[in-house]
């Protein structure tokens, strides 16, 4: 299977969200140490849901594909469904069967910064 | 010589297209078999046991210090202490006679171009002791500031620790000028030569150096096995830093006295096999010899100039020409991240390095997060360089570049 499909590669080059949130409701930062991607997330709620999602960084066409699927998808979820969420839902959202242990952090990483919005 | 014919990955991985010997070199056979010949025929703890097997071990690995003396020509007995590698070399270089003799207000001089392992114990031992850390900077093209230096050394300084060739950028050392200076002001020199030595034959007698450390690894030996190279004054000065087995000659429930030099910093069992492989290592790297060496750089890294220079999308980082660079060049491929660049040819069998090179304050210096980074070793040929372009000519196809 190809990685570099046309939707990673496409969305790497077009990221979605990507803006800084003036006084968001939930924010939270996330860094891959080992090859220093990062990642801001901001979050605008309203009743328990997420009505706006946008994000801030910088990463290889894996993390910034990932993170843009990912503000997209969680419109309108609640905060508790975010929580529930799999690396293995991200996949599928990006047209992935799976990853190697040395790029999986590079989908893994939006999602667990997310995850740790309390 | 047939240089290629003596790694036997490439019996396994024929098609390998190996470009990244600065992080780790494949092995050479003669290394291999100098390490198994250890554990199939002379199997046995070193400087201890007082039957025949033990001493045919002790006398293996003995011998691998008259190797190293030839290496890094080295004038006496006693200067070569054996390492788990460069790092415990430098630590060793840090934490023993850095802890030992600095004191507050004394200076340390490393530069940009450093290794995170000739970086980190020098802010650990400066914290300890109050002495202050200072880099040289370098230039645009990746070379040393040596007017920079020139001011930074002054009588505070104590020791200049420094590469002798850059992981990252490849960029050369002028080291007989950093020696003057450093001795202008009465200062101790240590060389991290863990790439150097894969390059360029090195002579610490003629270089007067006080310190040098390499790893048996980045010149086709075994990992865990290095060398640190100390002027016997300045080691037989230095207290221990491991205390353990073969590193005394009394102990009592008091008080320990310490061995002699070398054995004095090699506490415990040593990495026997690995050290008697570097043996074989070195040998090697003595056969193939400089001209050989020079040869085989020159040719393969003006190639591969030649064809990154042919593709646009590439920006190189450092100095080009032949009497300031050796083994690694970094680049980018312009608007993708090069774990991208990474992973495309890691699909087309060529293996390359992706990221910061353990020198993060160097990619602040660049402007740049991480790069790409190819680098060469005694296997490698100019076809390795044309699969390189081919592959990155797929990155640029697959970015639409």
């Amino acid at each position: 299977m190809e990685l570099y499909g046309e939707l990673i590669v496409d969305l790497s080059k077009h990221p979605l969200n990507k803006e800084e949130m003036v006084k968001p409701d939930l924010s939270a930062s996330g860094v891959n140490t080992t090859c220093g991607d990062h990642v801001r997330l901001y979050l605008r709620t309203k009743g328990g849901k997420v009505v706006e999602a946008t994000w801030e960084g910088d990463g290889c066409a894996i993390s910034t594909a990932a993170v843009s699927v990912l503000t997209e998808e969680i419109k309108g979820k609640t905060i508790a469904a975010i929580q529930k969420l799999r690396k293995e839902d991200l996949f599928e959202w990006l047209g992935i069967d799976t990853l190697g242990p040395a790029r999986v952090k590079c989908v893994t990483l939006c999602l667990e910064t997310l995850q740790s919005l309390r | 010589m047939n240089l290629r014919a003596h790694f036997p990955i490439f019996i396994a991985h024929p098609k390998l297209v190996y470009l990244d010997s600065a992080s780790t070199t494949q092995r050479v056979d003669r290394a291999l078999v100098a390490e198994q010949d250890y554990y199939l025929d002379s199997n046995a703890n070193v400087h201890r046991g007082l039957y025949p097997l033990a001493e045919e071990a002790t006398e293996k690995y003995e011998h691998v210090r008259t190797i190293a003396k030839q290496f890094l020509h080295v004038g006496k007995e006693g200067e070569t202490v054996f390492t788990h590698g460069a790092t415990e070399g430098l630590n060793i270089v840090a934490l023993g006679w850095g802890r030992q003799f600095l004191k507050k207000g004394d200076e340390i001089v490393l530069s940009l171009l450093e290794h995170h392992s000739n970086l980190v114990p020098w802010q650990m031992v400066a914290k300890e002791t109050g002495a202050v850390v200072k880099f040289c900077p370098i230039l645009s093209t990746g070379n040393l500031d040596y007017k920079a230096l020139e001011k930074l050394v002054t009588k505070k300084t104590k020791i200049i620790s420094i590469t002798g060739l850059s992981n990252t950028l490849g960029t050369l050392i002028d080291l007989p000028v950093v020696v003057r200076l450093a001795r202008k002001v009465g200062a101790k020199i240590c060389v991290d030569a863990a790439q150097l030595v894969a390059h360029m034959s090195v002579d610490v007698q003629k270089l007067d150096l006080d310190f040098l450390v390499f790893s048996a690894h980045k010149i086709y030996g075994p990992t865990g096995a290095g060398v640190l190279y100390a002027k016997r004054e300045i080691l037989e000065a230095m207290n221990p830093w491991l205390g353990g087995g073969d590193m005394i000659r009394e102990v009592s429930e008091e008080f320990s006295t310490w061995n002699d030099v070398p054995w004095k910093f090699e506490a415990g069992t040593p990495s026997i096999a690995q050290v008697i492989g570097m043996g074989g290592a070195m040998e090697f790297m003595m056969d193939v010899g400089k001209n050989t060496l020079m040869k085989h750089d020159r040719e393969l890294q003006e190639y591969a100039f030649k064809k990154l220079n042919e593709l646009s999308f590439v920006e190189v980082y450092g100095s080009k020409g032949f009497d300031q660079h050796r083994g690694s060049i970094s680049f980018n491929v312009k608007g993708v991240h090069p774990h991208d660049v990474a992973a495309i040819l890691g699909e087309e069998n060529i293996c390359v390095r992706a990221g910061h090179h353990c020198t993060m304050p160097l990619m602040k210096a660049l402007g740049v997060g991480a790069t790409v980074r190819v680098s060469f070793g005694l296997y490698n040929t100019a076809k390795d360089v044309e699969a390189l372009a081919r592959g990155l000519k797929k990155v640029a196809k697959v970015f639409s570049l």
